[in-house]
Order: C-alpha cells, then sequence, then structure tokens
C-alpha cells in the first residue's frame, strides 16, 4: 500500500524551482485545459496531449506513478465501454464508431485529468501544497477546508497503512479463506472507530488550541518573474484551448 | 502571587450511572510550580488535565489564573493554557511545520513576520529549527513531539498542562526537554508514567489511583516507594490490585 504523503512531492521535475502557488496556479490551469480541450479537432488534440505531456514532464512524475495513475483511470473509465450498446441503440445515427466516442472521450479526459492530478502531486510536497493554496486568492474558508482534508487524509491513510501491515503480521492474509473473509470484514469496524477516536482528539484539539477553521492570515503570494511567465504560459494555452473550444470544429 | 490552578472537588464522570472517573479531587498550583502527576493506566491523570482546559463536563469547581472555568470562560482561559496532547499527530493542525507552531500566536493577534520569527527562535531552541519548512508527515514521532511542544510553549502562557511530553522522546531528548522545562517560568501540570523524567522536572508529585488523589508530595523517594509496592503487588501470585494503597511518606 503507498503512503499518501509517498506520492506529495515525489516529482523531479524543473517545476520544484516554481515557487508553489505558480505550480498549483499551471495544475489548476492544466487540469482546465486538458478538461475542456476539443478532441474532435487536430488542433484541439495538440493541445490535449501538449498539456498532458509538457505538464506530467514538467512535473517530473516517476513513471511508477504515471502508471498507477493510468491503471486507476483505466479501472475507472474502462468499464463505461460496456454501456455501448445502450448508447448506440439510443444514438441518431446507431453506428459502433458514434457509440464508443462517447465513453471514449470520457475516459480520454478523465484519464488526462487523473494524470495531471498526479503530476500537480509529484511536484508539490504536502507543505508546499498547504502554501500554494495559501497564496492564491482563494477564499480563505475554502483554503482551510482543502489544506484541512489533504492534512487528515495524509494521517488516516497512515493509520489504514499501519492496520494493513498489523494484520499481515498477524498471519490474516495466510489464514484460510473464512479468517480471511472475517479479517476483511472487521476491517471497515476497526477503521471507522480509530476514525471516530481521532476526529473526537483532533477536536479536543482544535478547541484548546482555538482553531476555528480560518487560517490566521493570509500568505503573500511569493512569486517570482519566471514563476509570472510560468503561470501566464499555462493561462494562454487555456485561452487557446477556450478559443478552439467555442469557434467549434 | 495567585495560584495557576486550582481544582476544587472536581469530579468527572464520562457517562451517566458508571463510575467516575476523576473523584472529588482538590488541589493547587501555585504560579510558577512545577507538578507531576503520576499513577497507573486509567488513575484519570489526562481527565484530570482535559478537564482544566474545558474539554470535558465536572462537577465542582476549577480556577485557571483566578478564573472560574465556565462555559462562558472557557476561551480566555484556554488563552492563558498550552497543552501538549499525549499524541501529537493530534495536535498538528497544519501540513507546514512553522504554520503550525506561529498558528499559536497569530490565532493571539501577533503579526505574521513576528509570530514566525518567533517560533523559529523557539524550534532552534528545541532542535527542530531546521523542522521548519517540511511537512509533520515527514517527521519521525519524537520530532512530532517537539513541533507539538513548540506549539504549545510559543505563546508562552502561564499554565501548562503537559500529557506524557517525555513519551516519544529518545534519552538525549528527554534531557533537552527537561533542560528546556526548567527554564519556562510557566507552572506546569504533567501527566507522566518517566519517573525519572518527573524528578528532573518536578518538585513536587502528586498520584492518583482509581481517580482520588492519594499522595501529595515533594518526596521523590515516596513516589519510588509507590511505584514498588504497586509492582511488588502484581508480581504475587494471583494478587489483584484493589483498595487504595498506604500513605508511604
Amino acid at each position: 500500500m503507498t503512503a499518501f504523503t509517498e506520492v506529495w512531492g515525489c516529482g523531479n521535475g524543473p517545476a520544484k524551482r516554481a515557487a508553489p502557488s505558480a505550480r498549483l496556479a499551471c495544475g489548476l490551469l492544466a487540469f482546465a485545459s486538458c478538461s475542456v480541450a476539443p478532441l474532435r479537432s487536430p488542433w484541439g488534440v495538440a493541445l490535449f496531449s501538449g498539456v498532458l505531456i509538457g505538464w506530467t514532464a514538467w512535473c517530473g512524475l516517476p513513471r511508477r506513478r504515471l502508471f498507477s495513475a493510468v491503471r486507476l483511470a483505466a479501472c475507472l473509465f474502462l468499464p463505461l465501454f460496456l454501456f455501448a450498446p445502450c448508447i448506440r441503440v439510443q444514438a441518431e445515427a446507431g453506428s459502433w464508431s458514434a457509440a464508443l466516442r462517447v465513453p471514449l472521450t470520457i475516459g480520454l479526459r478523465g484519464t488526462a485529468c487523473i494524470v495531471v492530478c498526479a503530476a500537480a502531486m509529484a511536484a508539490l510536497d504536502l507543505a508546499e501544497y498547504g502554501q500554494g493554496l495559501g497564496g492564491l486568492p482563494f477564499p480563505r474558508a475554502l483554503v482551510a477546508l482543502v489544506v484541512q482534508i489533504a492534512h487528515q487524509a495524509a494521517l488516516l491513510t497512515d493509520e489504514s497503512r499501519r492496520t494493513v501491515t498489523a494484520l499481515r503480521l498477524r498471519g490474516v492474509p495466510s489464514a484460510g479463506a473464512v479468517a480471511r473473509l472475517r479479517g476483511l470484514f472487521s476491517l471497515p469496524v476497526i477503521w471507522l472507530l480509530r476514525l471516530a477516536a481521532r476526529a473526537e482528539r483532533v477536536s479536543a484539539a482544535m478547541e484548546v488550541r482555538g482553531f476555528n477553521g480560518l487560517p490566521p492570515t493570509r500568505q503573500k503570494l511569493g512569486m517570482s518573474a519566471p514563476d509570472c511567465c510560468a503561470t501566464a504560459f499555462a493561462a494562454l494555452v487555456f485561452g487557446a484551448v477556450l478559443y478552439l473550444r467555442w469557434r467549434g470544429p | 502571587m495567585g495560584d495557576a490552578l486550582v481544582y476544587r472537588n472536581v469530579s468527572v464522570r464520562y457517562r451517566p450511572g458508571t463510575p467516575a472517573a476523576v473523584m472529588e479531587v482538590s488541589l493547587r498550583i501555585g504560579a510558577g510550580e512545577r507538578v507531576a502527576l503520576l499513577g497507573l493506566n486509567g488513575s484519570g491523570k489526562t481527565t484530570l488535565l482535559s478537564a482544566a482546559a474545558g474539554l470535558l463536563p465536572f462537577t465542582g469547581q476549577i480556577e485557571v489564573g483566578g478564573v472560574v472555568l465556565s462555559r462562558a470562560t472557557e476561551r480566555a482561559v484556554r488563552d492563558g493554557v498550552g497543552f501538549l496532547f499525549s499524541v501529537p499527530d493530534d495536535q498538528i493542525l497544519f501540513p507546514n511545520v512553522m504554520d503550525d507552531v506561529a498558528f499559536s500566536l497569530e490565532r493571539r493577534g501577533v503579526a505574521r513576520a513576528k509570530a514566525r520569527e518567533k517560533s523559529a527562535r523557539v524550534m532552534a531552541e528545541l532542535g527542530i529549527g531546521l523542522l521548519a519548512p517540511l511537512s509533520p508527515h515527514t517527521l519521525s514521532q519524537g520530532q512530532r513531539q517537539r513541533v507539538a511542544l513548540a506549539g504549545a510553549l510559543v505563546a508562552q502562557p502561564p499554565l501548562l498542562l503537559l500529557d506524557e511530553p517525555s513519551a516519544s522522546l529518545d534519552p538525549v531528548g528527554k534531557e533537552e526537554l527537561a533542560g528546556l522545562l526548567d527554564v519556562q517560568g510557566a507552572a506546569m501540570l504533567m501527566a507522566t508514567h518517566d519517573l525519572a523524567f518527573a524528578r528532573r522536572v518536578c518538585r513536587r508529585f502528586v498520584i492518583l489511583d482509581a481517580g482520588r488523589v492519594i499522595e501529595d508530595t515533594q518526596d521523590p523517594a515516596g513516589v519510588a516507594r509507590y511505584e514498588a509496592s504497586r509492582i511488588s503487588a502484581v508480581r504475587r501470585p494471583g494478587a489483584v490490585i484493589s483498595g487504595t494503597p498506604p500513605r508511604l511518606s
């Protein structure tokens, strides 16, 4: 089981030299570009592929993480092809190519978005993620919420990892099928109980430390000239994607 | 100078109808006084600390820095308390060490730059100055303990409530922590099982047993005798620990 924290900041691309806010802004623009790029025009496909490859390379997403992201996307989107016969029946033309285009487009966009997110996570560690988000002009409450989700998710995945390790060490995977099943079914109960206990302790700590859900002050943007150039370039690409989308094929 | 913390006939019951976790405890801790709270697992040490921070409902009266703890005053009371939880992960609320430590000051209205400057100083004193830009998820348990402690100490509260502060520290870390606590002017109530550490830091020892104070002494030898009596009771074949142990001082 991969630790949540191991995924963050594992990249080794040039993006590491940019300010966290610039990396996040570029990531958001790359995500938006992949989401809306028109896949029926050659220019749209070129921009879609360019953004995906360029962003992944800039972040230095390790090959192992790239394959993991693609595997996850395959698990999520390949089942959509099972709906192709239904789409064919309902489509006006009734051709297989038209029916297959729908799950293919969803799958391509979804896979691209997952890879863009994985690359963004590789370019930022959790500390930089909080800093970067705090430096962008988002509402403070939203920033606090998203940062807390990432922070607590990291703690919970660490705890889940320890639980899985304990199950392994106690011989659950090598036990008989019934014992394995019992171990598997008891896992959510253990996990939920731990989750509830942790939630209680964290809320007590928040009360004592006076945390009301908002970071006390906004951080400065802190972008240098190259950071601004990178963000402007990402915005330009997104602008081009939007132009192609509105102009039509 | 007045008392830093006063318990008057304090009882805490987690659920109605169950035995009280803390029963009729009366305790007075003077300003700057350092008191170790000792006792077996489940004797009510953490409960007593949590009640003083307003985290648990109680009967009786608790006074912190001359302010009687109630719903209306709990915020003001918490401003004057530095609390260290036994599990540091629970109280680290930000994905960046510096942000987390500085938060204790920023929420008290200290300007961001000044808060970070002071936090850096305290972290340097605790030997974690180099960890400032990191994410707490990348730290060892002992380092996380120090980060949590830095968050409690940085605001220089007049009262420190420490739950197992030396639990995750190596011998060098314990000695450093003891040295650091030595120079704090704050009153301290420290729940611990580490007798050597308690003797190093505190001058007064309060022993809890089944929720009651059974000993309040300044004689470290009395504490050692108490521990020895409990251990020898367990070693007797078929022995059951019950009732209140005899006064030993």
